[in-house]
């Protein structure tokens, strides 16, 4: 049986004005990506991956072309809807962590899942659960300048899952971490893609890229292979 | 969906104030702070410039109601008749009846004249009372400032306002024919003897005490006793020219005019209430110092909106990659937008909440205790509940906009270009 298609891209295009020049980020970039899925973006620096991430995940609109999310397209999505599929159906992990620094880990973590439910004990009890599957059971009410980059990341993990999301997007999860912490991040990731998720991660890092179960190279702005 | 972005908004302005800058917080609480002073507390005062003259009128000079003659008439009819009945009417406390007649005053005209020297003369009212009564009504004794008060025996002595001597009005009878109204008698002091004219009688008269008051009229009058005026005036017991009325203080002032009104009394005399005896001029004074002082008031919130505005926009500015992030993990627009506005109306409600404890727990019961002294009025602060909740909700109001706009500018801001900073 055919597996779902979850996002899918036709000719993708992204262009950016560098002063009076055109840039294009991204050139004609078709991709299918299908239920439970891990799939890798890999490319050198500059070569459009995080563009396109940013695209897939509705936090970026494409200047030609066509992103659509359970076959529908999203390029008519007011702000708004694009806004609840990001917070009901994706996970976003940033690749500086991207933490509320007012906020401590927990309510980081239970931010989204308290903007879809509104029931704010409820949230509270997810969010220490998660946080306590990623290691971070005793990190709960820590800010993020109290943790170390890891612990960040993890509890960046535990938010992006908070609202069950469907599709896991990751832009290099590892990318300032030690190697150690990097494959703890990693592992957490795969271990998720297990348990069914489908995730589309971002990586330079070759051997990271390798864990996935398909490979998207980009060489400028284009899918190579 | 509304009320659980408001509530997310509730919840990120929460941290935002427990985890945000104390420092921030606390210049922009300090602002609305001192925009609630001013535009409640200057206004206040503007106002109650007039506000204490009418009161300064009511007290020293005409009671609660004031009785005069008929526009045609120069005395008042038949007064032993309106007395009767204003005494009679439920709420009356005590009132007093006075004669007034033109009077020429002479001080030192035992000192040989120069001929580039006018008389030491002033031309004003005299004003015949009983002491007790006046007292009783308008507190007359208590602005004796120098010398004794009148009794009810003094023949020949007198009461001088201030504003009729050198000392206190600060001037001297100008060359010219006429004795005025303006200038001032000098060295004459409580002891000094003085020759009054009063129609052709001329008497001479001890001063026995300065009067000084808040309202002219006190302050440029003689004051002697009722009886022996009458008798100077040859006028009759029953023809006075002016009667203060003292209220028991529930009473209701129009409602005490309305039925001495409608006992008759109309017929023989004008009867108003202190209010309405002063005339519009003092309406229209307050109403435009009401007006100077709500300017004012209006420029305070101005810069207050735009203080807040920039606060606001700095603060969402600095959180912009935080904005962004909120967007990003799918915080919608109005929760993020609420959350700012909610900080601004919690900088509104505490800035507003300290104006409100100084101005009614300091400020007020200070200027009650010891107002302003103004030469024509005690200021006194006017800052009524209802006019100052409406004045702390338009503040509320304004800071609520100027929370709101900067935060839509950033929040409408590409939700990427905002992550990276772009």
């Amino acid at each position: 049986m055919e597996k779902k298609t979850v996002i899918e891209t036709k000719k993708l295009v992204k262009c950016y004005m560098v002063g009076e020049v055109v840039t294009r980020a991204l050139d004609s970039v078709s991709i299918r990506i299908t239920e439970g899925e891990f799939v890798a973006i890999d490319g050198k620096s500059g070569s459009g991956k995080s563009t396109l991430l940013h695209l897939l995940s509705l936090l970026d609109k494409p200047t030609e072309g066509g992103v659509f999310v359970y076959n529908e397209d999203t390029s008519h999505f007011s702000r708004e809807q694009r806004v609840a599929i990001r917070l009901s159906t994706f996970g976003y992990v940033f690749q500086d962590y991207a933490l509320i620094p007012e906020l401590t880990a927990l309510e980081n973590v239970i931010l989204p899942h308290f903007m879809l439910t509104g029931k704010f004990d409820d949230c509270t009890k997810h969010g220490t659960e998660l946080l306590e599957q990623v290691g971070l059971g005793n990190r709960l009410h820590n800010r993020p300048s109290q943790l170390s980059g890891g612990e960040q990341q993890r509890v960046a993990i535990a938010r992006a899952l908070v609202n069950s999301p469907h599709v896991l997007f990751a832009d290099e999860p590892t990318a300032n971490l030690d190697s150690d912490t990097s494959e703890n991040i990693l592992s957490i990731i795969m271990e998720l893609h297990a348990q069914g998720l489908t995730v589309l991660m971002v990586t330079h890092e070759a051997e990271y890229a390798r864990r996935a179960g398909r490979i998207v190279t980009l060489a400028d702005g284009q899918v190579v292979e | 969906m509304v009320l659980r972005s408001l509530r997310v908004g509730f919840f990120l302005m929460v941290r935002y104030v427990r985890h945000g800058s104390s420092w921030a917080s606390l210049l922009i609480i300090t602002i609305m702070f001192l925009t609630f002073l001013n535009v409640i507390v200057v206004r206040g005062v503007l106002v109650g410039l007039p506000v204490g003259a009418s009161i300064s009128y009511e007290k020293e000079y005409s009671g609660s109601v004031l009785i005069t003659p008929l526009p045609d008439q120069r005395h008042i009819d038949r007064t032993k008749l309106v007395e009767s009945t204003l005494t009679s009417i439920e709420g009356y406390r005590a009132h007093s009846a006075r004669y007034l007649a033109s009077a020429v005053i002479r001080a030192n005209y035992e000192r040989p004249q120069k001929e580039t020297r006018l008389p030491d003369q002033v031309g004003t009212a005299v004003v015949g009372i009983d002491p007790l009564l006046e007292d009783e009504v308008t507190g007359l004794r208590d602005l004796v400032v120098e010398g004794t008060y009148l009794t009810e025996h003094d023949e020949t002595g007198v009461l001088l306002g201030s504003q009729l001597l050198e000392q206190y009005a600060g001037e001297t009878p100008e060359a010219g024919g006429t004795p005025d109204t303006t200038g001032s008698l000098e060295n004459v002091v409580p002891g000094s003897e003085v020759r009054i004219t009063i129609g052709d009688v001329v008497g001479t008269y001890t001063v026995l005490g300065i009067v000084e008051g808040k309202v002219g009229e006190n302050s440029r009058r003689i004051y002697m006793n009722g009886e022996r005026l009458r008798k100077i005036l040859g006028g009759s017991i029953d023809k006075k020219d002016e009667i203060a009325i003292d209220l028991l203080p529930s009473t209701s002032v129009d409602g005490y005019v309305a039925k001495l009104n409608a006992s008759g009394i109309g017929e023989y005399a004008i009867v108003q209430s202190a209010q309405d005896s002063q005339g519009q001029f003092l309406d229209d004074i307050t109403q435009t110092f009401d007006l100077l002082g709500t300017g004012i008031g209006l420029i305070g919130i101005v810069v207050a909106a735009i203080t807040v505005f920039i606060m606001v926009f700095i603060v969402a500015l600095n959180r912009q990659k935080q904005i962004g992030i909120l967007k990003g993990i799918g915080i919608n627009r109005l929760a993020i937008e609420s959350s700012y506005v909610f900080l601004s109306i919690l900088y509104a409600l505490v800035g507003i909440s300290l104006g409100l404890l100084v101005l009614y727990f300091m400020i007020t019961p200070y200027i009650t205790a010891h107002p302003i002294d103004f030469p024509f009025a005690d200021g006194v602060l006017v800052a009524p509940w209802n006019d100052t909740f409406v004045r702390s909700l338009i503040l509320i109001v304004t800071t609520l906009f100027a929370g709101y706009i900067p935060a839509r500018m950033i929040v409408q801001k590409n939700t990427i270009n905002a992550i990276l900073g772009r």
